[in-house]
């Protein structure tokens, strides 16, 4: 599990050497992941205005606890667990629907053979078929997928069990594989599927 | 086993496809993993969907990554840092000056008012400075109770009414217990004694309360001394006893005289009162001296 929580309550420093000497250490260790929670942020609000909000706050509040962030431990998954309770609180803002519940026992069998991902395809096309599927195993793919988490580092990001990670990971995966069949299949670069298959 | 046949996937083949996530997510335990790239290194069908899912994984990988990052957002952050520090160095700074200026102003008011007076040299200061706002002979009782009772450090027990009996000496001792009857009973007498001050003597009573401190002050008139020559007018004239009255700062003195002596009282007590004890005082302080003096 990752180790910290986000928080907006801890207070600033009151001596100006400590405070300059901390915003050189946030600098060196938490700016450099602007990036992948920048684009993270984008494929989970799936809005890239709301996706800045959403990385600025975190980046803001992770320097309001950073007092409480112990040098040397995963500042990159620390900074993407605030990253998921941020996007909690925006999607609760701006949706106002609740997240994706299945149940916990679910395991999807690995059988299915996997249609290759066509040369053809654009980065643009892979990433609307990654947004078509619900957010809960977008997330969970974004994290080991494409960040590399392992699973318990994503189990503590995200606050589930481990086995959620995986079930979720598992069927999150295989809605991917059909969205990008069924664009594939859109522009003719693999077969309709038959009847039964 | 090695099976080349897409068609013919077998169960070890089943079990391999079921393990290639897992293998690529490094989640596999050691022998897990070794008896799959066994099987792998034999098996291209399950190679091929091997090398699909991690084809897959980089083409995602790619296009999640093609995104980029607006560049002013970082510079956001950064400017949130720095200008938060300089708000809080501004704070911090005016809350030093701030700080600094009232702990100014309270040490120079207390300064003022007799306090943090460490040499012989400035509470003489100090006591010339309050003393040269009252009349001449108010100045006498006024200067020996900041001289004698206001820059002194009591013992923590004070000695007995007996040994200050002693102290005071066999012909003033009968003030004691007219002090100790009519001054209220919260203050405790910390000293009696006979002391000198700017060449003259004096028999001192001092009293404390939580509150106040009090002195009974008592001296002999020198020539040509009388508070009816000093400019005084008496404030209060009750039985043929004028009491005369005044103010500096903190300090409130009431005094009388009789034929050879003057008498003061002098406290920092609030209102009326330090004059109301005088006016209560008096009549036996004045009884007794007239005793002693005929």
């Amino acid at each position: 599990m990752v180790a910290f929580e986000p928080s907006a309550g801890a207070g600033f420093g009151m001596d100006v050497a400590p405070e300059l000497s901390k915003i050189q250490r946030f600098e060196a260790e938490a700016l450099p992941h602007m990036g992948d929670i920048f684009r993270t942020a984008t494929r989970l609000v799936g809005d890239r205005a709301r996706a800045e909000d959403v990385a600025q706050d975190v980046f803001l509040q992770a320097w309001k606890s950073f007092n409480r962030f112990e040098q040397g431990t995963n500042c990159r998954a620390w900074l993407f667990k605030i990253l998921f309770h941020c996007t909690q609180h925006h999607r609760r803002k701006w949706f106002r629907f609740p997240s994706l519940t299945e149940p916990e026992e679910f395991i999807e069998a690995n059988l299915a053979e996997v249609p290759a991902v066509p040369e053809h395809l654009t980065d643009e096309e892979i990433l609307e078929a990654l947004d078509r599927i619900p957010v809960d195993f977008r997330a969970v793919i974004l994290l080991v997928d494409v960040q590399e988490f392992s699973y318990k580092e994503a189990a503590g990001i995200m606050s589930v069990p481990e086995g959620t990670v995986m079930s979720r990971l598992s069927r999150g995966r295989k809605l991917l594989r059909e969205q990008l069949g069924d664009v594939a299949r859109s522009y003719g670069i693999i077969r309709p599927k038959r009847e039964g298959q | 086993m090695s099976v080349n046949n897409p068609c013919n996937v077998n169960r070890e083949c089943q079990e391999a496809l079921g393990r290639l996530e897992a293998f690529l997510d490094n989640a596999l335990a050691a022998d897990a993993s070794s008896a799959l790239a066994e099987h792998l290194a034999g098996c291209s069908h399950c190679a091929g969907e091997l090398e699909v899912r991690r084809n897959l994984r980089s083409r995602l990988k790619l296009a999640v990554q093609s995104v980029d990052t607006p560049a002013y957002l970082e510079a956001r952050v950064r400017a949130h840092l720095r200008s938060n520090r300089k708000s809080s160095a501004w704070i911090l700074n005016l809350a030093a000056v701030a700080a600094g200026i009232v702990i100014l102003a309270v040490a120079t008011f207390a300064y003022q008012r007799g306090y943090m007076r460490w040499t012989p040299g400035s509470r003489e200061a100090y006591i010339s400075s309050v003393s040269s706002r009252v009349a001449n002979l108010m100045r006498v009782g006024l200067g020996n109770h900041v001289h004698c009772a206001v820059f002194r450090k009591y013992p923590k027990n004070p000695p007995t009414m007996a040994e200050f009996s002693a102290t005071i000496g066999p012909q003033y001792s009968g003030i004691l217990p007219i002090v100790r009857e009519h001054v209220p009973a919260d203050f405790q007498l910390l000293l009696a004694h006979r002391c000198t001050y700017r060449d003259r003597q004096f028999v001192h009573m001092v009293l404390r309360s939580n509150t106040a401190l009090l002195s009974v002050v008592i001296t002999r008139k020198q020539a040509g001394e009388a508070f009816s020559r000093d400019e005084l007018a008496p404030e209060l004239s009750e039985s043929g006893l004028s009491i005369y009255q005044s103010s500096v700062q903190r300090f409130r003195i009431a005094a009388f005289e009789s034929r050879g002596h003057m008498v003061y009282v002098i406290s920092d007590m609030p209102g009326q009162h330090n004059t109301e004890l005088m006016q209560a005082m008096a009549p036996a302080l004045k009884a007794f001296l007239g005793r002693l003096e005929s």
